[in-house]
């Protein structure tokens, strides 16, 4: 689990003067449902899946068969069933337009879980880097993305950096802090010496790197925002859906940025 | 032991000396050495749940880095617990360490201690002593649902000159007293100042800052027999930074003006004026980053308390009133400037009476009157129960918005029997209108505060306390058990899903739940003899209940432990050698593990199934020191040296536990981070 929580991980490692694992007799839970569902300028995927125990690290498939998702805009006049692929996956053609409202609807073993989000227009990047910085005596790696604004709305944004196609650093922001000018998010990504150390965590040569940035909604913002915070505090991340389906369902515009990692090409503050 | 704890640990510490003597409160004219024995009045005293202390008894039990730090040790006492290695806060009785209300000469100062709160700004050389109340109080006090801790300062010495100077490797402190005017003005000036930012100059660590001030004056003016001046000044100041990237700073400022004046007998009358600020400034700036974070709580009041003396009765009575200022933040993240700054106006008054109708009994009864009104200015909401704003509006500058009133009876009483025994009672109800709101269980500069207002209520908890206290007939050894039940209303917490800067309206943060804790606790004191020192044992629970969290169910709050042992020994070698020891040990801590996992935007994520349900593993270590203490042949000048070893037996105990997977979801493990080893302490005093 890593996200782009700046300074968290190097306060625990300047700070604290020993670290170990502890044992904890964990308590059994009843599985939940789970959905990720999208609609973008490309198509709509669902993702259907249970929650697992925590001491259970097998490779065991959660996910879930045999539901039935519909789809549905007013604005469009559309309602459609997607299709079921099989491994929890239920996709359709259906194409997000820019301004419409889109609802789910989820039904899983009789029970029904709904959702609701409104498709953004595509967002803009301006540039993305990777920089070292130093602090104390430790040279950081950080990755530093600047993205145009929409002008004259409300705009979030859900940023999401995949290292060799596996998911490595996210964020979310809102325009808040320059409205209809160019907008920062830094991803924290290791140290050099963990880099030197070839730390299963960092960067190194030759990685592929894939750029995400999704325009979202308020809605799914308010719910990838709480999940960005609750690992600190210790809570779920709000409910998205209704009748306690965990996840949640989003309309977006996203672009993708592709890029090879290399040491030599790492800025210097 | 990574390398900022070895260099802390090399730039450690200093100790300080103990006061030989010390001063009361200004209720009496003349300066009162304290030397009633501390057993009969723990047995006698009408007011249940109050420690009344001794600055010599908090400053001898070994200190982390050697710094003494009274409010480290007020964590030994029956009742109350530390929040963690990293603070000097303190909790009472399962409240929290926001709840406590804390006054410096009677001034309100908010402590965030030196390096973030890792141990206090009170310098113990500038303190006499301190009261205190668990919950329980007299009418005279107010405005902290916990706990009052009432700190006096002490006055200089009006015979002669002197002073001290302590050097330490951290920090070095000095202090000077005397009599400005011959047996009428005296005057204490101390000043403490940390050596951490000179030594870091000659570092690769050269471009940070680590440090550390403050300084206390005390003027103490007798105008005549019957009339008495106090001033009383103190300011505390931090800064730590990291090079140019990230940089903290917090500043506190408290004085007081008082006049004491004697009436016939033992009545007085003492007119107090007070000020205090409490700032934070924080920022990052790198890599086009640029983020500040300001806040602050300011007071100015006058404080008017008679105490009036009537053969059995005793009367305290007055008023007080207060203008309150609170920045809950002011921001610039980017080119986003906001700021949210209200005002109120506090006041209050109150009568106590204290009855002493036969030997055995003493009763005190009281009430306060409490009236809070939040005042016009700037911008008040209307929210929905998402947190959204729904009616904005703004009233005349200074008008109030809305007035919070509350009514606060007091009662306490002591039955003694006879010599040995006593068995107190008692019940208050206290409000507080100070809220303050962290995402983490400590005290630090990011914690935000908001007043009582059209949204927000005024906490309010009650609380009713039974104990027994026996002392033995050569008064050498004396126990006490106490219990408690407190519940507090409108408890402030943050919603699920949003941290302090998630907007600039707090109240659109935070959800107003419940609170209850109960327990009992144990003392044993021995007081005399070359060995001296106290055993205590705290069982306790505290919970919390707030709507829309574990589906409105009482839960564990997170300062939620069962068992706390503490205990302080000191052992008087011979004439030059002191000896203390002292062993801590906590049961485990609540805190929230997940109890399953799912994929979510391809990452693993954790599902919380019950808030603060695990333990965190058990908490002990054993501190000791040594002092070494000699008079010159001149007998005017002291020389102190002081070892000591915080953590002795070196244990790593649990400060931080996080839960991390592998890449791929798999192998979830619970990591604990811990903050000290051992720590050793080294620091030379001279007192002349």
């Amino acid at each position: 689990m890593k996200k782009s929580i700046l300074f968290l991980s190097s306060f625990i490692s300047l700070f604290c003067s020993c670290e170990k694992e502890i044992d904890i007799d964990y308590r059994e839970v009843n599985s939940l449902y789970v959905a990720e569902a999208s609609i973008t300028q490309d198509g709509t995927t669902v993702k259907l899946s249970k929650t697992q125990n925590i001491t259970d690290n097998s490779r065991q498939n959660h996910n879930i068969e045999g539901a039935t998702v519909v789809l549905s805009c007013k604005k469009w006049d559309i309602e459609e069933t997607l299709t079921e692929k099989g491994s929890g996956v239920y996709t359709s053609t259906l194409k997000g337009q820019p301004g419409a409202t889109y609802n789910i609807d989820i039904e899983i073993d009789g029970k029904h879980f709904t959702s609701s989000s409104t498709m953004q227009v595509a967002p803009v990047m301006n540039s993305f880097r990777f920089v070292w910085k130093k602090m104390l005596t430790e040279r950081f790696l950080f990755a530093d993305l600047r993205i145009q604004d929409t002008p004259d709305e409300n705009s979030y944004y859900f940023m999401h950096i995949y290292r060799n196609n596996v998911g490595y650093r996210w964020a979310v922001m809102n325009d808040e802090n320059n409205k209809n000018g160019e907008l920062q998010q830094l991803f924290q990504c290791t140290t050099e010496r963990d880099m030197d150390k070839g730390d299963s965590d960092a960067l190194q040569d030759g990685d592929n790197i894939r750029l995400e940035i999704r325009s979202i909604d308020k809605l799914s913002y308010d719910y990838l925002y709480s999940m960005q915070v609750m690992d600190n505090a210790g809570t779920n991340p709000i409910a998205n859906f209704t009748g306690g389906c965990l996840g949640y369902f989003s309309a977006y515009h996203i672009i993708t940025y592709r890029y090879t990692f290399r040491r030599n090409e790492v800025e210097e503050e | 032991m990574n390398r900022l704890s070895i260099l802390l640990i090399a730039l450690l510490p200093v100790a300080a000396v103990a006061q030989d003597t010390t001063t009361v409160k200004g209720e009496q004219l003349q300066e009162v050495i304290v030397n009633a024995n501390n057993a009969q009045r723990r047995l006698g005293s009408v007011q249940i749940g109050a420690e009344q202390i001794q600055m010599k008894d908090l400053t001898s039990p070994p200190a982390l880095f050697g710094e003494v730090d009274v409010m480290r040790s007020v964590q030994l006492l029956p009742g109350v617990k530390s929040e963690s290695d990293a603070s000097s806060s303190f909790q009472v009785r399962g409240g929290r360490s926001a709840q406590n209300g804390i006054l410096y000469d009677e001034a309100p100062v908010y402590s965030i201690g030196h390096l973030a709160g890792l141990f206090s700004a009170f310098n113990d050389n500038a303190l006499a002593a301190a009261t205190l109340y668990k919950g329980l109080v007299p009418a005279q006090f107010g405005s902290a649902t916990a706990s009052v801790f009432d700190i006096i300062g002490r006055t200089g010495r009006t015979d002669r000159w002197g002073g001290n100077v302590s050097i330490g490797l951290l920090s070095a402190k000095g202090s000077i007293e005397g009599p400005v005017v011959k047996d009428k003005l005296g005057l204490l000036f101390n000043i403490r100042r940390s050596y951490a930012d000179l030594f870091l100059k000659m570092t690769d660590y050269r471009d940070n800052s680590l440090y550390f001030f403050d300084t206390n004056l005390k003027l103490d003016y007798k105008i005549n027999e019957r009339n008495r001046m106090f001033l009383s000044f103190f300011a505390s100041h931090d800064k730590t930074a990291l090079s140019e990237t990230a940089d903290m700073r917090w500043t506190n400022l408290a004085g007081s003006l008082s006049w004491l004046h004697q009436f016939r007998g033992q009545s007085t009358s003492q007119t107090t004026l007070f000020a205090s600020s409490y700032d934070t400034d924080n920022g990052i700036s790198f890599l086009g980053m640029n983020i500040a974070y300001l806040g602050h709580i300011r007071h100015a009041g006058l404080r008017q308390n008679f105490r009036l003396v009537f053969g059995k009765h005793e009367l305290n009575t007055g008023l007080q009133s207060m203008l309150t200022d609170v920045k809950s933040a002011e921001w610039t993240r980017w080119k986003n400037y906001e700021k949210e700054q209200r005002k109120a106006w506090d006041n209050s008054a109150w009568l106590n009476w204290q009855y002493t109708p036969v030997k055995q009994l003493s009763l005190s009864a009281g009430v306060r009157f409490t009236a809070f009104s939040a005042l016009g200015g700037p911008y008040y909401y209307e929210i929905d129960d998402k947190g959204n704003i729904t009616w904005i509006y703004q009233r005349s500058k200074n008008k109030p918005v809305k007035t919070h009133m509350t009514i606060e009876p007091r009662l306490s009483m002591v039955y003694q029997p006879t010599e040995q025994w006593s068995i107190k009672a008692g019940y208050s109800r206290i409000s507080q209108n100070i809220h303050a709101l962290r995402n983490q269980n400590t005290s630090t500069p990011f914690d935000r505060y908001t007043i009582s207002s059209n949204l927000v209520k005024p906490e309010v908890s009650d609380q009713v306390s039974l104990g027994l206290f026996y002392m033995t007939p050569t008064q050498d050894y004396d126990f006490s058990l106490e219990g408690y039940y407190r519940h507090v209303d409108n408890v402030l917490d943050y919603r699920d899903g949003v941290s302090f800067a998630s907007a600039i309206e707090i109240e659109r943060l935070v959800l107003a739940g419940e609170g209850r804790g109960y327990g009992a606790e144990f003392c044993a004191r021995k007081n005399t003899g070359r060995l001296t020192g106290w055993l205590s044992y705290t069982l306790s629970w505290s919970q919390t209940r707030i709507d829309g969290i574990s589906q409105g169910q009482w839960y564990d709050a997170n300062n939620d432990r069962r068992h706390d042992i503490n205990i302080v020994a000191t052992y008087q070698l011979n004439d030059a050698w002191t000896l203390n020891a002292t062993w801590v040990y906590n049961s485990g801590q609540a805190f929230t593990a997940p109890s399953a996992k799912y994929q979510i935007v391809d990452n693993f994520i954790y599902y919380y199934a019950e808030r603060n349900g695990y333990r965190a593993p058990d908490y002990h270590r054993l501190d000791v020191s040594a002092t070494w203490s000699k008079k010159l042949k001149s007998g005017k000048l002291t020389r102190e040296w002081s070892f000591g070893i915080y953590n002795l037996y070196n244990r790593y105990n649990p400060f931080l536990i996080r839960f991390e997977d592998s890449q791929y979801g798999r192998g979830t493990k619970a990591k604990q981070y811990s903050l000290f080893g051992i720590v050793p302490s080294v620091s030379f005093n001279l007192k002349f």
